[in-house]
C-alpha cells in the first residue's frame, strides 16, 4: 500500500472551493439571522451582554431515496432483540431491515441498490447469541470474520487463495469459500456480533453470465478505439452510470433470480428465532443489475 | 500564535475578534474546515452528508464554552466533535442512501487518477472508524496515543484498527498483507 497514494486520495476528499464558499456563507447567514432576531445588527464589545446563543439551522434536507421504515428488532419476548443491518452503496450506508407486516400495519420494507456484481452484505446485532445458522436456496454465502473466531476460511484468505508465482496473481478457488449453509457459534464472552459480516453472492448467476467469454454481460467484446481518451475508456468500462459491465438477465430463469436467506438465531437459553431475507436480482431500464432485499416474517 | 475562537487571556478583552463571533468563527472555519470536512467525509461516506455534518460541527464550536490553548487544541476538539456528531447521525433510523455522485467526477486528466479511484473505492469499503483512523494517522500525522485520546479509544484498539484497515486495503489491492 503506497502511503503517497493514500495521502493523495485523502487530499481529494477535501471540500472544493464551491463547497467551502457555500458552507462559509451558510454559517454567516445563520449568524446574521441570529443577530437580527435579537434586534442587534452590529456586534458589541461589551462583556455585560453575555454570550449569545445560537440556533442551529437544521442540517437535514435530503429526500429519502428508498422507502425505509424505522428498524424494528425481532426476537421472542423472552429473548434479546436482534436486528439485521444491510450494508450497501458506495457510502456503505447501513439499513436495518424491518419486519414484514410489523405491528403498526405498515407495508413491508425493503432495500434496493445497483451493483454490477450482485451481492448482499449484512451483519447481525444483538446480545446473548449462542449460534447463528444461515442457509440459501439458489446462491451462496460466505463471511468476513474480523474477530477471527469462526472457521479459518472466513479470516484467512490463504485457505482458498493461492499466489501463482509464474503469473504473479492470486487465484481463488471459491468452491473452498462459498457454501449454501453456514453456522457460527459464540462463547458466553463474545460480544462482537457486528464484526462478522455475512455476504450473499450470486455466484451461479455470475458463472452463467461469464460463460462463452462473458457473453451475457452488456458491452462484452466491445473495445475502445486505440486513440480513445481516458474519459471515453472509463465510460466504456461502465463509469457513466450505464448498464455496461452488468449482467443481462432476460435469458436467466426467473426462479433463479430470486433467493431466500434463512437466518436462525439461538440464544443462550435455547430460544430460537428464524427470519428470512428474500433477495431478488433484476435489470433496470438502464440494463444495470439491481439487488433488492426484504425481510419476511 | 494564531487566534483561537475563544481566548481566556485578558489581553483580548478589547479585541473585537475575541468578543464577536461574527469575526471569530470565520477565522476558525478557514483554519479547520478542510480537516473537519475530511473527518466527516471519512465517517459519512458521501459529500452531502459530510457538508451538513461540517456545518453542524462549527455550530457546536460556536455554542461551546470551551477555551483553547492554541489552534492545534482547537483542531483536536473539532475532530472529536465531528466524530461524535457523525456517530450520532449513524444511529438515526432515517439514515438514508445517498448516491455519492462525486464518485464519478474524479478528474480523468491522468491515468493516475483512474488508478487512485480503485484505492478510493477500497477505502469506501472499510468501516467508517477504520477510515478515520487511517486519515488521522497518515494524512494529519497524529500518533496512536493522540488518536486514541481524540476518539476516546484504547490505544491498542487504534493500533488494531489501523492494522486491520491496512491489511484489508492490501488484500483488496492484491498485495501481500504480511509485507
Amino acid at each position: 500500500m503506497n502511503r503517497e497514494k493514500l495521502t493523495k486520495v485523502f487530499d481529494r476528499m477535501g471540500p472544493d472551493e464551491a463547497q467551502r464558499s457555500r458552507m462559509r456563507q451558510r454559517l454567516l447567514n445563520g449568524l446574521q439571522e441570529k443577530e437580527h432576531a435579537h434586534g442587534d445588527a452590529t456586534a458589541t464589545r461589551s462583556r455585560r451582554r453575555g454570550r449569545r446563543s445560537w440556533i442551529a439551522i437544521p442540517a437535514i434536507a435530503i429526500a429519502l431515496a428508498l422507502f425505509v421504515l424505522p428498524g424494528i428488532p425481532f426476537g421472542s419476548g423472552e429473548t434479546s432483540a436482534y436486528a439485521i443491518n444491510v450494508k450497501m452503496g458506495e457510502g456503505d450506508a447501513v439499513f436495518k431491515l424491518a419486519d414484514y407486516g410489523d405491528a403498526t400495519g405498515e407495508s413491508r420494507t425493503y432495500v434496493s441498490y445497483v451493483d454490477s456484481r450482485p451481492g448482499l452484505e449484512f451483519y447481525v446485532e444483538g446480545d446473548n447469541i449462542a449460534k447463528i445458522e444461515m442457509s440459501t436456496e439458489n446462491e451462496y454465502l460466505y463471511a468476513v470474520d474480523w474477530t477471527k473466531t469462526q472457521q479459518e476460511k472466513y479470516w484467512n484468505q490463504d485457505v482458498y487463495q493461492k499466489f501463482d508465482e509464474e503469473r504473479q496473481v492470486s487465484i481463488a478457488d471459491f468452491n473452498l469459500l462459498y457454501d449454501k449453509k453456514m453456522t457460527m457459534t459464540f462463547d458466553e464472552n463474545f460480544r462482537d456480533y457486528d464484526k462478522i459480516w455475512y455476504r450473499w453472492t450470486a455466484w451461479n448467476m455470475h458463472k452463467w453470465a461469464s460463460a462463452d467469454n462473458f457473453s451475457h454481460f452488456l458491452g462484452a467484446g466491445q473495445k475502445p478505439a486505440p486513440d480513445a481518451e481516458p474519459k471515453e475508456k472509463a465510460e466504456m468500462a461502465g463509469g457513466n452510470g450505464s448498464g455496461i459491465g452488468h449482467m443481462q438477465l432476460e435469458d436467466y430463469p426467473d426462479e433463479l433470480k430470486k433467493d431466500r436467506i434463512t437466518i436462525a438465531i439461538t440464544d443462550r437459553n435455547g430460544h430460537r428465532t428464524t427470519k428470512v431475507i428474500a433477495v431478488n436480482v433484476a435489470n433496470n431500464e438502464l440494463g444495470q443489475t439491481v439487488v433488492t432485499a426484504r425481510l419476511l416474517r | 500564535m494564531e487566534k483561537s475562537l475563544l481566548r481566556a487571556s485578558k489581553e483580548m478583552i478589547d479585541d473585537p475578534y475575541a468578543e464577536n463571533p461574527r469575526f471569530a468563527l470565520p477565522d476558525a472555519y478557514d483554519r479547520h474546515v478542510d480537516t473537519v470536512y475530511r473527518v466527516c467525509y471519512s465517517l459519512m461516506g458521501n459529500r452531502q452528508d459530510a457538508e451538513d455534518a461540517t456545518h453542524s460541527v462549527f455550530v457546536k464550536l460556536l455554542e461551546s464554552d470551551k477555551l483553547f490553548n492554541d489552534s492545534e487544541h482547537e483542531k483536536a476538539w473539532l475532530i472529536t466533535a465531528a466524530q461524535n456528531h457523525c456517530r450520532d447521525l449513524h444511529r438515526k433510523w432515517w439514515k438514508k442512501k445517498v448516491v455519492d455522485l462525486d464518485a464519478g467526477t474524479l478528474k480523468l486528466a491522468s491515468t493516475d487518477a483512474v488508478r487512485d479511484r480503485d484505492l478510493e473505492d477500497y477505502l469506501r469499503k472499510l468501516p467508517p472508524t477504520n477510515r478515520l483512523v487511517l486519515y488521522l494517522h497518515y494524512y494529519e500525522g497524529y500518533k496512536v496515543n493522540e488518536i486514541a485520546e481524540m476518539l476516546k479509544l484504547n490505544p491498542n484498539t487504534v493500533k488494531t484498527q489501523m492494522r486491520t484497515a491496512r491489511n484489508r486495503l492490501k488484500l483488496e489491492m492484491g498485495e501481500d498483507p504480511r509485507e
